[in-house]
């Protein structure tokens, strides 16, 4: 029994470093590479990076961070004040060596996709030239 | 402003709806998804656009979170455990009284109800009929759940057969909880010309679909995890 439950935590652990991410970790991950936030500040960050087509309720939002911080992709920094908010403490979190490096190589995986994708656009401009 | 007391009672039923989330995941997180939810209607609000809906999208958002984590806990606490009797023993129980219910008081009632009015009876039995099938369907659903816990006891957790049996739960709650709406459907159309009031079996109707669609979506949800399992385990193992 706990050969097969430390089995499937492992298995998780690996998929959500280097398998696909999905949308939610990605935009969480990149909403945090440039600095920490708390859960608002998250979400603003998500909609804009994604020109408003990654719309994140609390549910989902904080489902992840869960999940990310248990694979150690981010982690819980301070309770602060937001000065151009109210006064009220939110948690901020931020990104840890490990999320840096899962999106990095999220990215790179981006990145080799985009570029065969434009090979192949290459290959088809070519052949509608009648080249 | 004007939609400041909207504000402050979404808020508090939002509070409510968090207490249904586990209780380290709420001590964890509750209140940050408090504040977060509230940044976004006040935003919202000083945008000077309704509230209704943005609330109204979160909590349903919420909701899937709320079964979604609270599933993740079932299956850890199972696993941890080792030992199920105590479900199985829940799980008789409710067997047991459902059955003892179809067998005693619900042939009688209906058979008392179908002597007040002899010439619309056949209402009444199919009525009857309908109750039947929805208990032998939570009876199945309730043994395939016995099942499951067979195959955890046995170490067989992760298998294509536990996925069956929660596929079959899943069926069963779909078939029951639509069972309902036909039932609800029609009370309101017999009840339309009469003046009957009908809330009351609508009610009970609404709680049974609302019960069945949490049971289907918890199965549903445990299916595609224990799915996944088997899926990266084969992968694992070349």
């Amino acid at each position: 029994m706990t050969y097969i439950r430390n089995g499937y935590i492992a298995e998780r652990v690996k998929n959500l470093t280097y398998t696909p991410l999905t949308p939610a970790v990605l935009h969480i991950l990149l909403a945090l590479s440039t600095q920490e936030r708390h859960g608002y500040g998250i979400m603003k960050q998500v909609e804009s990076d994604s020109h408003g087509k990654v719309k994140m309720g609390p549910g989902t939002l904080y489902g992840s961070i869960g999940r990310m911080i248990d694979a150690g992709l981010i982690r819980e920094s301070d309770k602060k004040v937001d000065p151009e908010m109210d006064d009220e403490r939110r948690v901020y979190y931020q990104i840890t060596g490990i999320g840096q490096k899962t999106l990095a190589a999220e990215l790179e995986r981006y990145r080799e996709v985009v570029a065969v994708a434009r090979k192949r656009q290459l290959a088809t401009n070519l052949l509608a030239y009648g080249l | 402003m004007a939609s400041e007391p909207f504000l402050r009672r979404y808020r508090n039923w939002y509070a409510k709806l968090l207490r249904l989330y586990p209780k380290p995941y709420r001590e964890r997180f509750g209140e940050g998804m408090e504040q977060t939810f509230n940044d976004l209607c006040r935003e919202r609000a000083q945008e000077g656009k309704g509230l209704f809906r943005l609330a109204l999208w979160m909590f349903v958002e919420t909701s899937a979170g709320i079964i979604k984590e609270n599933a993740t806990i079932i299956t850890r606490s199972i696993m941890n455990r080792g030992s199920t009797i105590f479900l199985r023993l829940v799980i008789s129980l409710i067997a047991i009284a459902a059955l003892a219910v179809c067998v005693f008081p619900l042939p009688r009632m209906i058979a008392k109800e179908a002597a007040k009015t002899p010439d619309t009876a056949w209402q009444i039995y199919l009525f009857l009929a309908g109750a039947y099938l929805q208990a032998a369907l939570f009876v199945f659903a309730l043994f395939q759940a016995f099942k499951l816990l067979n195959y955890i006891d046995g170490n067989k957790a992760f298998s294509e057969l536990s996925v069956r049996a929660l596929r079959r739960i899943k069926h069963s709650a779909i078939t029951i909880g639509l069972l309902m709406v036909v039932g609800i459907v029609w009370v309101m159309i017999l009840s339309a010309g009469t003046g009957d009031d009908s809330a009351g079996p609508v009610m009970l109707g609404l709680i049974g679909t609302f019960a069945s669609s949490v049971v289907a979506a918890v199965a549903a949800i445990l299916q595609t995890q224990v799915q996944k399992a088997i899926d990266t385990r084969k992968e694992g193992l070349p």
